[in-house]
């Protein structure tokens, strides 16, 4: 007879979606954070190279591409999260398309903020506040909205989901260069470190 | 003799291993030099973006500062003071390294100094001689004292003293901190620009800008419309607690100490406390002048404004210098220490120009104060001899007793004891949009020789090589270009020239080479 324990191991290990799923749904995440940060660099490397050398670009570019990774990873951790805390009918089981669906329109909605970012400066305590619960509830509004058009159009997901597959062709180049990028972050701080003693 | 290593041997080294980063504090014990406990202390106090021409010290007609007047009274004042560059990058460079920023290259808004020039440096000759203690609430002068971090005993963190926000490198890569800066603060993070970072950028936003409007509502008797911030961050400070974080600094430096604070105010945002807003609401303001073809074309109306707004800003600033001076004496310091009063740039409010974002270079934005309170002082002593910011390294390197090395570009001030060349020349660069790599060809140069200042401009898409010519002395505020009809414009141009040629020929080859 199963403990209690046992049963909420399981309970819970049913809410995580399968590692396929979530490969798909990182690769979406990973696509979107990476392709802006990408442009912002390729966007600023005209001003870099005014006054930095190609060495000292690629060592900046090393700290941004690692983070990149982070920020990759901890939006996925969110959705992940998501899965395992809303009700399995609601999120778990369309997971794959529900997912990409929300970080598409999230991305959507962070490129038009990053191209009037000013605003945010000069708006009020309430209007911040406004802003940030109205990302939550848009969040969460967008969600049931993708819920029901996806048990009602079996067509959608099953086009999401082929998106989604497509985009984890994207990993192999992103997420190598996460990792180096993270290699030379955690090198170059060791060295200096034992450089420091050393001095 | 064959010896080879053992076992044993191999076992000694390796246990040693742990005990080396000891050897660098036993160093650090300051056993001192002969001559150490002669020295006194050096605390050199710079306000960001602070002009010579707003200062009543200096016949500025607003009060804007009585309490560095009465600092004054007992120290040596510099009149014909100015920096090497309008900006803090080149300018405070150039007073690290008493080099001009042809040399150093740092002269983009977010460049380093170069490789080369770095081991030229007041840090690395005062090293061994003075505890080394820097503070700099500016990120780009923050950036080049990074650079030096290897001749520093403390370091003061950018956002020490804050009220909220703060920035990111120094608390996650200290030990690369410009890499961390570059990439975390100035593009993943970066302040009203698009952000290099989608997502987790706006929620760091909009977490640091709530805590900002908490933070405002609870001071907003003192601070009505905004909260004193650091330029090109998100950190946001109040002014008498960062002085009484300087003066905590103070109590514990041990002498002899070179003891560097870069604050702030009154650089840009402007803001006043509630006590002295307003203050210079006088309807005073000074001659229109001609609106230059370089500058942004800002109202007269609009440039009164701002310019109140800075006085006001400068007059609260003088208030907090009261209690730094207060302390000074109280503490003794003042007795036993050099101490340095100047700033890294001026500000400007003419011409259709504000600020210091600007490729102009009149003497508003260039002319800053310098006065320095010598041990013991009691008499005022004035020095209306041109000198510039790059004399200042060679100066501490004379007070400490060295020899002045060979790659100095300035020289000792006068009032040190040293000959002064009243003949000699003194530059200014501006140039954030060339290239560090190539010669100049787009920048605004000038050269300042006795009473006159030649002006170049460099590439400017309405204003190219245009040269103007003034005399400081006959025209002050620099209204009659003398350049077209005065008859020593040729000779003095000619010795520009020259200065030019030098200067580039370096860069010159290395586009030949390429």
């Amino acid at each position: 007879m199963k403990s209690s324990i046992d049963r909420i191991i399981e309970k819970s290990s049913n809410r995580f979606p399968s590692r396929n799923e979530a490969l798909q749904v990182f690769s979406v995440v990973n696509f979107i954070v990476f392709s802006w940060t990408f442009y912002r660099i390729f966007w600023n490397i005209p001003s870099w190279l005014e006054h930095m050398r190609i060495d000292n670009i690629l060592v900046t570019a090393a700290y941004i591409l690692s983070f990149a990774l982070l920020e990759s990873a901890i939006i996925f951790t969110i959705l992940y999260m998501i899965s395992w805390l809303l009700p399995k009918r609601l999120f778990r089981d369309q997971f794959v398309s529900l997912s990409c669906s929300v970080v598409i329109l999230l991305g959507f909605g962070a490129f038009l903020f990053q191209r009037n970012v000013k605003v945010l400066y000069r708006l009020s305590y309430y209007e911040l506040l406004i802003y940030l619960v109205f990302i939550i509830l848009g969040v969460l509004l967008s969600t049931l909205i993708f819920s029901y058009l996806f048990k009602r159009f079996g067509i959608l997901p099953r086009w999401i989901q082929i998106i989604a597959e497509r985009m984890t062709i994207f990993n192999y180049l992103y997420v190598p260069l996460g990792i180096l990028g993270l290699l030379v972050v955690l090198v170059r701080n060791s060295i200096n470190l034992i450089i420091g003693f050393i001095q | 003799m064959n010896k080879r290593i053992t076992r044993r041997d191999f076992l000694k080294i390796t246990s040693a291993i742990p005990f080396v980063p000891l050897i660098k504090r036993i160093d650090r014990l300051h056993i001192p030099f002969p001559s150490q406990s002669e020295q006194p202390n050096i605390i050199i106090v710079l306000f960001d973006a602070l002009s010579a021409r707003n200062l009543s010290l200096y016949g500025y007609p607003r009060k804007t500062c009585p309490n560095l007047e009465r600092f004054s009274a007992n120290a040596t004042v510099y009149h014909n003071h100015h920096s090497a560059g309008n900006f803090t990058t080149p300018s405070t460079a150039s007073l690290f390294t008493s080099t001009y920023p042809w040399t150093h290259r740092a002269f983009n808004l977010s460049s380093l100094i170069n490789p080369s020039v770095i081991p030229h440096n007041l840090f690395r000759e005062l090293n061994g001689i003075f505890t080394q203690i820097v503070f700099s609430q500016n990120i780009y002068a923050d950036m080049l004292l990074n650079q030096f971090q290897k001749f520093l005993d403390r370091h003061v963190d950018l956002d020490s003293f804050s009220l909220v926000g703060h920035t990111f490198y120094n608390h996650l890569f200290p030990r690369d901190a410009n890499y961390g800066m570059r990439s975390y603060d100035q593009f993943l993070f970066v302040r009203e620009e698009a952000h290099g970072s989608l997502f987790l950028s706006i929620l760091s936003d909009l977490i640091t800008q709530l805590n900002n409007r908490i933070a405002s509502e609870k001071l907003s008797d003192v601070y009505p419309e905004e909260l004193p911030r650091l330029a090109n961050t998100d950190v946001n400070f109040e002014l008498d607690k960062v002085m009484s974080g300087v003066m905590s600094e103070l109590d514990q430096i041990s002498s002899p100490s070179l003891f560097y604070i870069h604050l702030m105010p009154p650089h840009a945002p402007y803001v006043p406390s509630s006590q002295y807003r307003g203050m210079f609401d006088d309807g005073w303001s000074p001659p229109a002048k001609k609106k230059h073809r370089l500058a942004a074309g800002v109202s007269e109306l609009r440039m009164n404004e701002l310019r109140g707004e800075y006085d006001e800003f400068i007059a609260n600033l003088d208030s907090e210098f009261e209690l730094l001076l207060d302390h000074l004496q109280n503490s003794g310091l003042l007795e036993n220490s050099y101490v340095i009063f100047t700033s890294d740039h001026g500000e400007l409010f003419e011409r259709g120009a504000t600020g210091h974002s600007t490729p102009l270079v009149f003497e508003p934005v260039i002319n800053i104060p310098l006065v320095i309170s010598k041990p013991g002082q009691t008499v005022r002593e004035d020095i209306h001899t041109l000198t510039s910011n790059v004399d200042l390294a060679p100066t501490l390197f004379r007070i400490a007793g060295l020899d002045i090395p060979s790659w100095c570009e300035g020289s000792v001030l006068p009032g040190f004891g040293e000959a002064v060349d009243a003949n000699r020349s003194i530059y200014v660069v501006e140039a954030k949009s060339n290239s560090t790599r190539e010669p100049f060809h787009k920048a605004t140069l000038a050269m300042l020789k006795g009473q006159y200042k030649l002006i170049l401009y460099l590439g400017y898409r309405y204003y190219r090589e245009k040269i103007e010519l003034y005399d400081l002395v006959n025209d002050p505020e620099e209204l009659n270009n003398l350049y077209p009809s005065h008859p020593l414009a040729k000779e003095i141009w000619d010795e520009f020239q020259l200065k030019l040629q030098e200067v580039n020929r370096p860069y010159q080859n290395e586009e030949v080479l390429q």
